[in-house]
């Protein structure tokens, strides 16, 4: 009697989770579907339906024929930028959240408490509080709408996260092993990498991961900071979509959010467990 | 003598960007909010009256209601989701690590991205409205994102499908540290299940609501991309968010005092919403010390 | 010269004082081991000797030099740490050799040095592992060893056995004396264990709240110790307390508390006034069964093996005898027994100091 309630729980369950699974794999299904249709099997409002003859003209279309503004050469060049403006973010980011994490976790210099709490608060104000005395700064160095300049505005903006990984990480290491280095002779550097850095890849790759995707996702940085040479894929995928000219041809539009979806996806999908370290050590110690 | 220079030295990138990048600049913006500045920085001082004329303002005032209204909806339906898939995940069933990897994967998305697709799946003329009515139910509407009523409704169906997952995460994560002696307890005495959850699991989450609370509330008052990405504030200007105000002021109107004042608005709004947890925290802190 | 003087040492963090102004001396080659509950300050008066707590004030000396002021890598000392801290990443080899690497020291030095380390403590096949791969008591040869290749003027030990299963320790703990009869340098170890700090010292340090409580062989610490503290951290089942009075009759001075009467002949009470409220501290080993003046009834049997802990009921005061008889009792049954006067100790009432 008790197993068999049991049993008809557990299906209600299992039924319950696919349901639930379905729900959220919903849209990615649908713009997989809608981006391999033509345009005349869209409007005939079978949104779900699988397309009858699978062409891939749409993605040849949002990769280099669409218009993301006023060029119409598709998103290949946002592709490029993207992928330009994260490499050297990532890079820069990691390192130096690194270093600072070592530093607030092990040496703890006077006033670094202080400094720690007024980068964790930064973390919570809008981008827009600060925008425009960015733009101003870096207008004034010559380093607004170039690489240097998004890259050290990424930087900024994800020193919090950066920090506080490295921070909370090395802070739950036995400081013993610190204290070893120390009486070994090893000096500030020294400790940092040859001790710290090696027992560090699970950390730096999980930095990497929310530091390649935070800088590909984002939006606003790039269309402020990055200028229209250098705008990333989401500012052109946002300009395609949203461009009042011309009838829309929600194919290519699929197509062009698959692509810029496309880095983010594949790293969530290669690194799953990292990426939920990495959300929830920034958030649960946070 | 425990610090060496070295140590100090290797805080300066940090210092600079938490003491020139966040509080210099905020500082700057919170000037400006009381001068007359347009285009270009000016200093004339006008005192408070920009912020008289952003609570005069009918966009911004309208802005402001729907960041209350997305607010309350957006986490009531973050929360309540990611809490049904955090227990739902943490059953054991078949292939939970692979569920887990579905429930998350929006959360890897942009938000102009989730827009993009959010926006074609509503679409009132090709989209789930035509697939009803291609269904028989010539009737069927469900035009809601370019109903101005009901526009801010789908901009939190599509945040919430984007950070569900994220909450179930942070869920789980707090699961995870609950005592697995616990359940046997619970099983020895009979409890029902449900009740072990309700009784003796989700109070001991509350650190991780209250951190997944935190996050979404800033979500709530960062929110942009999104918006952007859906419905440009439209129609009309039914899904107005202030970070667009700030934006568009800064940008399209060139009024930058009055952009100052709404970003400093916004500061404080963060801040009085950060210092009950801030407080609570310090709290808890000095009580263990 | 090679000892380690410690001189009027505070540390304090924050405003709350962890050590306040101790003074101690290890001279050269001896073991000295400070021992004390946790939270005793024991740790951090070894962090401070090694430089890694800062110190409020006083002088540390080690080898008649002030180091005070200078670096743990200045210090030229080796530590071993509770948790043996080996640096995962490296393999045992490495992790011997790290200190002397980034010393730049020669690499025929390193390689002489290390291979005399791995040697003497049996860690040859295990040079090319990392630490993960070793057992607890290998990880904590490859942290003795780390600290031996410097080669140092004194070493110090911070725990070093208490992660170890009750065996391993034992064995552990000969071969540490063995070595440091080998070495002949100064070593201070810390530790919680009597045991460790009976078996292993050639003087113990006895710490409590940051104030040294006594400093002594282990012979006297256990036989004479300075106070109530000392008296019943040292030795187990712990020693007897028995709350009483000085009584002098006919010029002998007797000690009656719990129903017992203890003349006090072979102890110098004379300073005691008459009718003065004193403890009498007694061991276990010191209450023997079967026979003599007193009588109390069994409350509770607990065998040990060799021994068996037997605790009597005195007018409501428990009083605890190891004796290793295989005579039967029952509970409640009264036995008569005596008390070894001559190896008791009287301690005041109110500051809990040695009579």
């Amino acid at each position: 009697m008790r197993r068999a309630s049991a049993s008809v729980g557990r299906i209600v369950l299992h039924a319950l989770v696919v349901l639930a699974a379905l729900g959220v794999l919903l849209p990615l299904y649908v713009m997989i579907v809608t981006s391999l249709k033509s345009m005349d099997e869209i409007r005939s409002g079978a949104l779900f339906a699988l397309p009858q003859a699978p062409s891939l003209a749409a993605w040849k279309d949002a990769w280099s024929h669409a218009c993301t503004g006023l060029a119409c050469d598709g998103l290949h060049a946002g592709f490029a930028n993207s992928l330009w403006i994260a490499v050297p973010s990532t890079l820069v980011a990691v390192a130096l959240g690194a270093l600072n994490g070592y530093v607030l976790a092990l040496w703890r210099p006077r006033g670094s408490n202080l400094l720690f709490g007024l980068l964790m608060i930064g973390a919570f104000i809008p981008v827009q509080v600060m925008m425009y005395p960015l733009v101003r700064a870096l207008g004034a160095v010559g380093l607004v709408g170039s690489l240097p300049g998004i890259v050290v505005v990424h930087v900024i903006f994800s020193m919090p996260l950066m920090t506080l990984l490295f921070r909370n990480y090395y802070a739950a290491l036995p400081v013993e092993l610190f204290n070893a280095a120390r009486i070994d002779g090893a000096g500030f550097w020294t400790t940092w990498t040859l001790v710290l850095l090696p027992m560090s890849a699970p950390m730096l790759a999980v930095a990497a991961i929310m530091q390649v995707t935070g800088v590909w996702n984002d939006y606003l940085l790039g269309l402020v900071f990055a200028g229209h040479e250098l705008a990333p894929m989401t500012v052109q995928l946002n300009n395609l979509i949203n461009t009042t000219t011309g009838t829309r041809n929600y194919g290519v539009d699929m197509a062009a959010t698959l692509l810029t979806s496309l880095v983010p996806l594949l790293v969530y999908f290669a690194s799953g467990r990292w990426f939920v370290r990495g959300i929830t050590a920034g958030a649960l110690r946070g | 003598m425990r610090a060496t220079w070295a140590a100090r030295a290797a805080l300066v990138p940090v210092a600079l960007t938490a003491l020139l990048g966040y509080l210099g600049s905020t500082l700057w913006t919170a000037q400006m909010s009381v001068t007359a500045s347009r285009t270009l920085p000016s200093d004339h001082f006008v005192g408070m009256a920009q912020y008289v004329r952003l609570f005069s303002n009918e966009r911004w005032l309208l802005s402001l209601d729907n960041l209350l209204l997305y607010g309350v909806l957006f986490i009531s339906a973050c929360l309540l989701a990611g809490s049904v898939l955090a227990i739902l995940v943490d059953r054991e069933i078949a292939a939970r690590g692979w569920l887990r990897q579905i429930f998350l994967y929006p959360y890897a998305m942009s938000f102009i991205a989730t827009g993009a697709v959010w926006q074609w799946i509503l679409n009132p003329t090709d989209g789930i409205q035509a697939v009803g009515r291609a269904l028989g139910f010539s009737a069927f509407r469900f035009d809601w994102i370019v109903d101005p009523d009901r526009v801010l409704l789908t901009i939190v169906i599509a945040t919430a499908w984007q950070a569900s997952g994220f909450v179930m995460a942070i869920l789980l994560a707090g699961l995870s540290g609950v005592d697995p002696d616990l359940w046997r307890a619970a099983r020895i005495d009979g409890i029902p299940t449900w009740r072990v959850y309700t009784s003796i699991v989700l109070p001991q989450l509350g650190y991780a609501f209250a951190t997944a609370l935190v996050l979404l509330l800033t979500g709530v008052v960062k929110l942009y991309d999104a918006v952007v990405a859906m419905t440009q504030g439209g129609p009309g200007t039914a899904s107005e968010v202030p970070t667009k105000f700030i934006m568009d002021h800064l940008y399209g109107r060139a009024n930058l005092g009055l952009a100052s004042a709404g970003a400093i608005v916004l500061l404080v709004t963060v801040l009085a919403l950060l210092a009950p947890f801030l407080y609570a925290r310090t709290r808890a802190a000095a009580s263990i010390a | 010269m090679s000892g380690i003087r410690i001189e009027d040492l505070t540390v304090s963090i924050g405003a709350r004082p962890i050590l306040q102004a101790l003074s101690l001396e290890a001279h050269e080659g001896e073991f000295l081991v400070l021992l004390g509950p946790s939270g005793c300050g024991k740790s951090t008066l070894l962090g401070a000797v090694a430089g890694l707590v800062p110190v409020t004030s006083g002088r540390v000396l080690i080898g008649g030099e002030d180091v005070t002021d200078k670096d743990p890598a200045e210090r030229h000392i080796g530590m071993v740490f509770q948790s043996y801290a080996l640096y995962p990443t490296m393999t045992v080899e490495r992790n011997l050799s790290f200190g002397l690497r980034v010393r730049r020291t020669p690499r025929a030095e390193i390689e002489r040095r290390v291979r005399a380390a791995a040697e003497l403590l049996q860690l040859t096949p295990l040079l090319g592992r990392r630490p993960a791969a070793l057992s607890g008591g290998q990880r904590q040869r490859v942290a003795i060893g780390r600290a031996l290749v410097r080669e140092a003027r004194v070493y110090l030990l911070d725990e070093p056995l208490s992660n170890l299963d009750a065996s391993l320790r034992a064995t552990l703990r000969r071969e540490l004396k063995l070595l440091h009869r080998r070495l002949g340098a100064t070593m201070i170890y810390v530790t919680h264990d009597q045991v460790e700090a009976l078996t292993l010292a050639t003087r113990i340090a006895v710490l409590d709240e940051g104030v040294l409580q006594q400093v002594g062989t282990p012979d006297e610490v256990y036989r004479r110790p300075a106070n109530r503290f000392v008296a019943g951290f040292l030795g187990s089942p712990g020693m007897n307390f028995i709350d009483g009075r000085i009584a002098r009759r006919d010029g002998c001075a007797t000690f009656t508390g719990a129903g017992l009467e203890v003349p006090l002949d072979a102890l110098d009470v004379t300073t005691v006034p008459d009718g003065c409220a004193v403890t009498l501290g007694i061991r276990p080993e010191h209450v023997a069964l079967g026979s003599g003046p007193y009588a109390a009834a069994v409350r509770l049997v607990e065998p040990m093996g060799a021994t068996r802990i037997i605790t009597l009921d005195c007018d409501g005061t428990p009083l605890v005898s190891l004796e290793p008889g295989e005579r039967p009792y029952a509970d409640g049954e009264r036995i008569p027994f005596s008390l070894d006067a001559r190896h008791a100790s009287l301690f005041d009432v109110s500051t809990g100091a040695r009579i």
